[in-house]
């Protein structure tokens, strides 16, 4: 479960605090896919980091998986970033210089798996994705289709119970985006993970348990945003975003 | 992170950049091969220097006189350059006293104590061979058995301790004698001129006393050297102090010479005789001014290897912090992926220690090489009459020694980008492209 309870986020910026998030509460419980959405800036991604222990909160708590883990150490939260996250990046994130066997591996390493075992396990995971033909090319070498499913292969290696993906189809075009979206929901479904997808597209959102929706950093009514479709874009109007039909 | 795997990582991205890795290699090399050469050209110097020494005083032996401060710099003067002591009553001076046949006996009978001889002192005036009318400068020595046996002999045999009339010449001789080998001279004869010492009013007597060669010694720095038996090394002595009791029975020594079993035993031997009361010097206590002389001397030189291996730590140091502005989002990335601070800070110390390792074993590699080539320079120019000499020898702590340093000063010198690293903050550091 993670349940995030009064959690802001201030970013100091010159001689102000930016908000990016105010007063947040939630509860995700085990094995559900919720969609986390709203415009552009609207603190979604702040959000996965502080559920991932990528960041802290200014002030509230965060306990996941029934571990606090507002007050951890490095030591702590790098083992827990490692072992109970997965962690899905817009931009990929792999490693140039690794082919992707290597990459997928990463993690492990961190644990101190013996080689052989873990390029046993990552040869399995991209396997699993589709990529069985790719495993010695390096990440210049695949399509942002295949990029993406490496990642997420990486992001599974240590059987996290829970899958963050912080718009995992954004630098997609729409066909490989449904692909990465039916291996995250099959991954969901069949490991019974919990998965927390950040994202603009409203067809994400459609699949998800539940979504939760997000404005200058605070949790709203999905309605006051405006039906979530295809045609529907967030712009900006003055100081405020709004989603207009296009 | 298993250490395997922080090597693999760290040289893996060492050979990410290629060039820049192999610049601040070379410098680290060039600051290694300098330590080592330097060094190197101290301790064969020294070696060098020892090994003629021991050929004169053998390691195994000790000086021993009745005066208990024989031996001590305190003994006459202040040591050099200390401050004045105070003196409470008497100043202590020399004691006069010599030793006796009771004090050889007691000597003798200690442990580890192989034989006690009274060093013989000859003054010899010339040397000359029998054919030739031409004197030539002479340093007459009376060797005991065990230190005839360690001079190695270019031609020819030792003579026994009992004979009479055979001597053991320089090879330096054969030179002004103008003989092309060694095996030439044996059978000839010499006759060294000795004086009688009479004081400084009165002209003493000249006598020549015949010697037989029977061998020639490898070439050393003693170049006038002439070895002869105890016998006649005696009687030379009497003749020269005109003194017909000197080195017969029942006499007064002042000084012995106590051979030891076994070199290592030489300083527990040394403080038994002290604890007697008697005054002691053992070749450590002679060698030890020379060995800190080239300790200085070797420090002097190596200082220019260190300064260029404080260069090549800046290089590194630069080298690992343009890595960490290049590898921000990887930093990022494996923290995400379960890295903490300590991981990070371990691969770039690693990275950095590999530098200096690698530029350390290529210098030590390059120093060999130079060394050779030093050798091999000086045996072709002023040490062509010394070819067992080498100036500049490799002992195995050099390289040891040298790797260690240049791997430390790596290993300091990526402290600082290392923590730099391990401190970058995930998100900020993953999104930097």
């Amino acid at each position: 479960m993670i349940e995030l309870k009064n959690v802001s986020k201030f970013y100091p910026m010159g001689h102000e605090n930016v908000r990016a998030l105010n007063e947040v509460n939630l509860k995700i419980e085990d094995g559900e896919f919720v969609a986390v959405t709203g415009p552009s800036g609207s603190g979604k991604s702040t959000l996965m980091h502080i559920i991932a222990g990528l960041e802290k909160p200014t002030v509230g708590e965060v306990i996941v998986d029934n571990y606090d883990i507002t007050h951890g150490g490095d030591q702590f939260l790098s083992k827990f970033r490692n072992e109970k996250i997965g962690y899905i990046f817009q931009n990929f994130h792999l490693q140039p210089t690794y082919n992707c066997v290597q990459n997928v591996a990463l993690p492990l390493v961190f644990k101190k798996v013996p080689r052989k075992e873990r390029e046993k396990k990552a040869k399995e995971l991209l396997a699993l994705v589709l990529l069985t033909t790719r495993l010695a090319h390096k990440p210049k070498e695949l399509s942002g289709g295949e990029r993406q499913r490496v990642a997420i292969a990486r992001a599974i290696i240590n059987n996290p119970k829970i899958l963050l993906a912080d718009e995992p189809t954004g630098n997609l075009d729409s066909s490989t985006g449904e692909l990465i979206v039916e291996i995250l929901k099959s991954l969901h479904k069949e490991r019974k993970i919990t998965l927390v997808v950040a994202t603009h597209d409203p067809e994400i959102s459609k699949h998800a348990d539940k979504t939760i929706c997000l404005k200058d950093g605070e949790i709203v009514d999905c309605k006051s945003l405006g039906t979530l479709s295809k045609n529907n874009v967030f712009i900006r109007e003055g100081s405020r975003i709004i989603s207009k039909k296009i | 992170m298993k250490l395997s795997d922080y090597f693999l990582m760290a040289a893996s991205n060492l050979s990410q950049r290629k060039l820049r890795t192999l610049l601040t290699t070379f410098a680290v090399v060039i600051g290694a091969s300098l330590i080592s050469v330097m060094v190197s050209l101290g301790t064969g110097v020294e070696d060098f220097i020892t090994k003629q020494f021991t050929t004169f005083v053998p390691l195994d032996t000790i000086h021993v006189a009745a005066d208990p401060n024989f031996g001590k710099f305190t003994a006459g003067a202040s040591q050099l350059g200390a401050p004045p002591q105070e003196i409470n009553g008497e100043k202590p001076v020399s004691q006069s006293r010599s030793l006796n046949e009771k004090d050889i006996k007691t000597l003798s009978n200690l442990p580890y104590v192989a034989r006690v001889d009274e060093p013989i002192k000859v003054q010899a005036k010339s040397v000359r061979l029998e054919e030739d009318q031409k004197n030539y400068e002479v340093q007459v020595s009376v060797p005991t058995p065990y230190k005839l046996e360690k001079i190695k002999l270019a031609s020819g045999k030792y003579f026994e301790e009992k004979e009479r009339g055979k001597a053991v010449i320089a090879y330096q001789y054969l030179k002004v004698w103008q003989l092309n080998s060694a095996d030439e001279i044996l059978g000839k004869n010499i006759y060294i001129k000795v004086k009688q010492n009479l004081g400084f009013f009165q002209e003493g007597e000249e006598k020549e006393f015949r010697f037989e060669i029977t061998g020639v010694t490898e070439k050393t720095l003693a170049s006038t050297e002439i070895m002869v038996t105890p016998e006649d090394g005696k009687e030379m002595a009497r003749f020269t102090s005109n003194n017909p009791s000197l080195h017969q029975p029942n006499q007064p020594i002042d000084l012995v010479v106590v051979k030891v079993n076994d070199q290592k035993e030489v300083p527990k031997v040394a403080e038994k005789i002290r604890s007697l009361g008697y005054g002691t010097q053992t070749p450590e206590d002679m060698l030890g001014a020379i060995g800190q002389i080239f300790r200085v001397i070797q420090f002097i030189l190596s200082l220019f290897g260190v300064i260029a291996l404080v260069i090549a730590s800046l290089m590194i140091i630069n080298t690992l912090i343009m890595s960490t502005y290049e590898r921000t989002s990887e930093i990022g990335l494996m923290k995400s992926l379960g890295a903490n601070i300590n991981t990070i800070r371990w691969l770039f110390i690693i990275e950095g220690s590999l530098i200096g390792f690698l530029g350390g074993l290529i210098g030590i590699a390059l120093g060999q090489v130079f060394s050779y080539v030093i050798n091999q320079i000086a045996h072709q120019t002023f040490l062509k009459e010394f070819p067992t000499f080498n100036v500049s020898t490799f002992p195995i702590w050099i390289p040891l020694v040298t790797i260690s340093i240049s791997t430390i000063i790596a290993l300091i010198a990526s402290l600082y980008p290392a923590n730099k690293a391990s401190r970058l903050d995930p998100i900020e550091a993953l999104k930097t492209e």
